[in-house]
Parts: structure tokens; C-alpha cells; sequence
């Protein structure tokens, strides 16, 4: 540094005056003390602090949490936002702790590795850590080195989590979307379904209100009230069950039942949907089977299971009905020559309202909810329901796993 | 340093022990820029040594450079804190934050370097 004198000038006062200069380099450089600049006016005076304050506001208010280490990992300063990611508070009192004091033992070493490679050169990586209240977090740490002076680096952590919840809200999002045009289309099928039986009644109506004494045409209307009645029926059952088991409102009743009993009733009720469908239906069943169930429901859902198979294969093809032990329990699979399903309706194959072509479905009848139904119906027995396909035209295989009352 | 230490600048603060005027009386003056934590610290380790060797005839006046920045220029100030000794004459200056008691009583001529 340097400074004008003002000669002549004592030898002594010569000495006072650099050893104070001494004094003053010593004190700078040891952090004691901050050098001060006066503007030429000598209106305004300006330390670096000063000069650093606008970037200590902004660094301050920033929320992402900032610290400067020392090569050991000492924090020297920081944010709130690092005050706020570690728990501590006040932000000043985290100065001298170490940065490895703030996070888990099991991640230490991690953090210690990251630290240790931003010595060298600018570094990032992810850790997880927790947060004050014990949630987890995940942080991206950027270590940026500060090769000059006492500092080491300049640690800047982002919080992924927050990203993260971003992400998953972006996807529940598009799931209910998804679900709101499902919804839709179900509507749209539900609509179609219902008028489609009115159609033939009319008719018949409309015959039997001509009078007609033909014995033939009244056995036409007849039949034709007759099955169309029923088909109505068993879709609002369809739609009460499934309003039902969405509210939690279904009951079993269990008892010990006879699995090939079961499949009888099952077989018994899908016969003329199978036989309409030009469809061959084989069978290979184990010895007795003995499961406590509900045998009404359990029926139910595998009819629903053979009606749908029935629904997407094209006449002339055949379905496979098997039951088989398994370890605590027994499988019973349903295998078509069908048109199969695509890899990417798979997982979505029982939700609710979820139709693989609602055109081709309508083609052929049905609500499309029969395999949500059966699915909620082998919930409640503790069971699971599994659907696979080779893909489109390779036919499908539904598979019922039930336990076994011990 | 963080922002919230930077705000609220010490004003010319005048600190006596009662007794002025006096031929005896230390007048030590206390330069800052702002209510840092050095510039605290400083004014605090000043006011234990003072009470400690000076007790009863020492006067500390603290100036504000950031309030009175044409102040700066009479010491000769080109580092804060620093404290000047007014009288006794000669001047003396010590630089920082006086934490380190002996280097400060030294520098104040209370206390002989050691050689």
C-alpha cells in the first residue's frame, strides 16, 4: 500500500508510520479489519462490504439454500434458505459448524466424497437428506471451488422434492383427465346400451297392441320383451355393483364353498353368450377344491371373466377354462384365441370405465365394466386378478388367484 | 457478513466515564462503517481493556464513517475498525478488531512490546 508523505519527516515518525501500514496489511489479510475507500468528495465512504451488500440481498432472499465452505467443509456463511434446509436457526450462528454435522450418518460419507472432488473442480451431485420435520428430501448439491483464499467452495443446493411433487401433480393431472374422458365415453356407451333394447320392445309392443291373435307373433313379442328385459336388467345390476363396490358398499357372504361348483354356475350363466359367439369352451379343473367364499359373487366375476373372453374372440375360437392349486391358494385361468390386448392397455385393463376400442365394444354389447367389477369382486376375497396377452390378435388370458382357507 | 448486520449505522456516539477535560484522560476514538460485527466486537473488547487498565479516566467516541464520511480523511482512515489514540500524544493507531488484547495494549502503549 501506499501513502503520501508529508517530508520532512522525523526517522521515528517514519517508523510509527509503517508500522501501522504493517498493522493495517496484517489486519486485512488476518479478516480482523476491512479496507476503506473514500470517495474523492468525501461524501461517501465504501468497504467491500458495502459494495457486496446488493449480492448479499440477493443471495439472501434467494430460497434455494447457499453456504461457502472452507476446504474442510466448515460452513463460513449462508442463507436462511441453508439455515431453513438444516434446521438451524439463526442463520449466523451455523458459521464454524461443519458441514458434515448437518447431515445423516449413512450419507456422510457421500457428502464427504462430493466435497472432497469439488476441491478440485466444480462438482454436482444428488443426496438424500431429511428435512427438520424427518420428511425426506432430495437435494442437488452444485459445489462450485473457490481456489483463492480461505474459502474452499461455494455450495448451492436445490431441492428436488419440490420438482419432484411437480412432476407426480403434472401426472395425477393427466390420470384424472384421462379419467374424466373415460367417464365420458362410458356415458356415451352407457347411453347407447340402454336405448339399444328399447328399439325391439317397441316393436313388440306395437304387435301386441295390433291384437293380433297369432299365436306365433305373440310368442315372438314375448321372447323378445323377455330378453330384452333381461339384458336390461343385468346391465343396471352391472352399474349398481359398481357403484357399490366404489363406496365400499358390497358384503360378502362367506361360506365354505366347492371351487368346481362354482365354475359350473359360472359356465352354466356365460353358455349363451359363448354358444351366440360360435365359441368352443374347454375345461380342466383339479380334484375338489375347497375355499371359503362368496359364491354368488365368485360367480359373478367369472362370468364376467367368460363374457368378456366371449366378447373379443371371433367365431370359431375357443376358450380355456383351468383351475389349478398353487401354493395357499388356487388359479383359475381364463385363455381365449381372441383379438388380444395392446401391451399399453394392459395396465389399465380393470380400471373403471376403460375400453380398449368403445367402438368394437359397442359392436358386441356390454358396458365394459364387467372386468373393474371382477377385480374389485377378488379383492374382497383377498384374491388378485391378472390379465396377459402376447398382444393384439394373440389372444388374452385372465387369472384369478384366490387363497385357501386353511 | 450478513445483510441484517449492515443496516442501522451507529450514530457519533459519545462514551464517557463521567470525568472529562482532564489531562489524565485517555480520548480514544473508534472508527466503523455501520453496525458489523467487526465494528461490535471492536467497541467491546475496546471497553473491557479500557475498564480493565484505564478505569476512570478513559473517553471512547465512536464514529460512524458511513454517517460522517468526511471524518475519514483528518486519521487518515483507510481500514475499519480502527482505533485512535487522541491523547496522549503521539497518535497511535491499531487496526481491526481488537480481539487480540496484548497485540491492542501494545499497539496503545499501555503495555511494552516484548522483544
Amino acid at each position: 500500500m501506499t501513502r503520501t508523505l508529508d517530508s520532512p519527516i522525523s526517522e521515528n515518525e517514519l517508523r510509527r508510520r509503517l508500522e501501522e501500514a504493517e498493522d493495517t496489511i496484517r489486519a486485512l489479510r488476518s479478516g480482523e479489519a476491512d479496507a476503506l475507500l473514500v470517495a474523492s468528495d468525501r461524501e461517501q465512504v465504501f468497504t467491500l462490504e458495502s459494495a457486496d451488500k446488493p449480492y448479499w440481498l440477493m443471495v439472501g432472499q434467494m430460497p434455494d439454500p447457499a453456504a461457502i465452505l472452507t476446504a474442510d467443509g466448515v460452513v463460513l456463511s449462508c442463507n436462511q434458505g441453508f439455515a431453513n434446509l438444516v434446521g438451524r436457526e439463526p442463520v449466523r450462528a451455523l458459521a464454524g459448524e461443519s458441514m458434515l454435522s448437518f447431515v445423516a450418518d449413512h450419507v456422510r460419507p457421500d457428502v464427504e466424497a462430493l466435497l472432497r472432488s469439488g476441491l478440485a473442480r466444480d462438482t454436482q451431485g444428488d443426496v438424500p437428506l431429511s428435512r427438520p420435520d424427518g420428511a425426506p428430501l432430495t437435494a442437488h448439491f452444485g459445489i462450485r471451488s473457490l481456489r483463492e483464499g480461505a474459502f474452499g467452495f461455494c455450495l448451492l443446493v436445490v431441492d428436488l422434492t419440490t420438482q419432484q411433487h411437480y412432476q407426480e401433480l403434472k401426472r395425477t393431472q393427466a390420470a384424472l383427465r384421462d379419467a374424466d374422458r373415460r367417464k365420458d365415453e362410458f356415458m356415451a356407451t352407457l347411453a347407447h346400451e340402454l336405448r339399444q333394447p328399447l328399439a325391439p320392445m317397441r316393436n313388440a309392443v306395437e304387435i301386441l297392441k295390433t291384437c293380433a291373435t297369432n299365436a306365433d307373433d305373440l310368442e315372438w313379442a314375448r321372447g323378445v320383451l323377455d330378453r330384452q328385459v333381461r339384458l336390461m336388467t343385468r346391465l343396471l345390476e352391472d352399474l349398481l355393483d359398481i357403484s357399490r363396490l366404489s363406496r365400499q358398499g358390497v358384503e360378502l357372504r362367506l361360506e365354505p364353498v366347492e371351487l368346481g361348483a362354482v365354475i359350473e354356475a359360472a359356465v352354466e350363466t356365460s353358455r349363451p353368450f359363448i354358444d351366440d359367439a360360435g365359441l368352443k369352451l374347454t375345461q380342466s379343473l383339479p380334484g375338489p377344491v375347497r375355499l371359503t367364499a362368496d359364491p354368488v359373487r365368485l360367480a359373478q366375476v367369472l362370468t364376467n371373466i367368460l363374457n368378456n373372453a366371449a366378447r373379443y374372440t371371433e367365431a370359431g375360437g375357443s376358450i380355456h377354462l383351468r383351475a389349478e392349486r398353487e401354493d395357499g391358494g388356487v388359479a383359475v385361468s381364463v385363455r381365449d384365441t381372441g383379438v388380444g390386448i395392446d401391451p399399453e392397455m394392459l395396465p389399465s385393463i380393470f380400471e373403471i370405465y376403460s375400453q380398449a376400442n368403445p367402438a368394437f365394444t359397442r359392436s358386441r354389447g356390454g358396458l365394459g365394466i364387467g372386468l373393474s367389477l371382477a377385480r374389485g369382486l377378488v379383492e374382497l376375497h383377498g384374491g388378485t386378478i391378472e390379465a396377459k396377452s402376447e398382444g393384439r390378435g394373440r389372444g388374452s388370458e385372465f387369472i384369478v388367484r384366490l387363497p385357501i382357507a386353511s | 457478513m450478513k445483510p441484517d448486520e449492515i443496516v442501522a449505522p451507529l450514530t457519533l456516539v459519545e462514551v464517557a466515564n463521567g470525568e472529562s477535560a482532564d489531562l489524565d484522560t485517555w480520548d480514544l476514538r473508534l472508527y466503523v462503517a455501520g453496525k458489523t460485527a467487526k465494528s461490535v466486537a471492536a467497541f467491546e473488547n475496546l471497553s473491557r481493556l479500557c475498564e480493565e487498565h484505564l478505569p476512570g479516566k478513559y473517553r471512547i467516541e465512536v464514529v460512524d464513517l458511513l454517517v460522517h464520511p468526511q471524518l475519514a480523511q483528518g486519521d487518515q482512515i483507510v481500514a475499519i475498525p480502527t482505533l485512535v489514540r487522541k491523547l496522549p500524544s503521539p497518535i497511535r493507531k491499531v487496526i481491526g478488531d481488537l480481539s487480540n488484547a496484548e497485540r491492542t495494549l501494545v499497539g496503545l502503549q499501555l503495555r511494552p512490546a516484548r522483544t
